[in-house]
């Protein structure tokens, strides 16, 4: 009963570790196969965005202001270092100790925010040089891919915001955790998003 | 010194810190197994060669070509 109970209030119902470990493998297979899908959808873009760029004879087009690089790698650095905030969070959780956990995980929900109003900042400056969505080729696959990513980021936010208050709603343990496990892995890809678009807009 | 130049500084030395941590953390998950672990790897991998990046942009050997042309 009192086993019962405790697998209840980890949210699992009746379940043994057995049983447990068999579903998280499958549910981790079906998010590897989300992200396979998501980084699909990505490259599709990117490869748009590379004939695009291959097709014109000067990029960005005569005119077109280029994206701030050195604002791209502030932005850049404050998204990969919540990469690691997440990681350490995670790593807090399966050491037992939830205030560490806690504390990176707010810290990592603050820096995805810091890094979508740097993209905000970014896209007004860009609009106010005349950069837009429909002006020309660049700003189209620019603000497409940015946006996609950056709309990303913040799906990612409200999911490690939801994980903390489930956390604390004790629905994870140290050993049960797989929705943690998930949320830090879907945070690292998009941070790994960002390594090829910023390449791809601020260096390349 | 101007803002571009503070963004840069700030830039390469977090680089060079989120490089270390995420470096330490692949070291310390090197010899463990597991298919998220993997994932994880491969991830963090990724990660470095992202602050890489950064760090060269903050260093102002990247990034600093306005057009070009093919």
């Amino acid at each position: 009963m009192a086993a019962h109970s405790e697998a209840l209030a980890h949210g699992h119902g009746v379940m043994t570790q057995e049983e447990y470990a068999e579903q998280r493998d499958l549910r981790f297979l079906g998010f590897l196969l989300f992200l396979f899908t998501d980084s699909i959808f990505f490259t599709s873009y990117i490869f748009a965005a590379l004939y695009l760029r291959s097709a014109a004879p000067v990029w960005p087009p005569p005119g077109v202001e280029r994206p701030d690089v050195n604002l791209g790698a502030l932005n850049a650095i404050i998204l990969f270092g919540s990469g690691v905030t997440a990681h350490y969070a995670m790593h807090r959780l399966k050491e037992s100790r939830f205030n560490g956990y806690i504390w990176f995980t707010i810290a990592t929900i603050i820096l995805g925010s810091l890094f979508l109003l740097g993209q905000g900042y970014e896209y007004s400056s860009l609009y106010h040089h005349g950069v837009t969505w429909s002006g020309t080729t660049f700003g189209a696959s620019f603000f497409t891919l940015t946006g996609l990513h950056g709309f990303h980021v913040f799906v990612g936010v409200i999911y490690l915001i939801v994980t903390l208050a489930q956390t604390l709603a004790g629905v994870y343990s140290p050993s049960r955790h797989f929705g943690l496990t998930a949320a830090t892995l879907y945070w690292h890809f998009v941070d790994v998003i960002w390594v090829v678009l910023f390449f791809l807009f601020y260096i390349y | 010194m101007d803002i571009g130049r503070i963004a840069d500084v700030i830039a390469a030395i977090g680089a060079i810190l989120v490089a270390v941590f995420a470096l330490r953390f692949l070291r310390k998950e090197w010899n463990l197994k597991g298919a998220d672990i993997a994932v994880t790897k491969v991830m963090l991998s990724l990660l470095v060669i992202g602050c890489i990046e950064a760090f060269l942009v903050g260093l102002r050997i990247l990034g600093q070509t306005p057009l070009s042309t093919h």
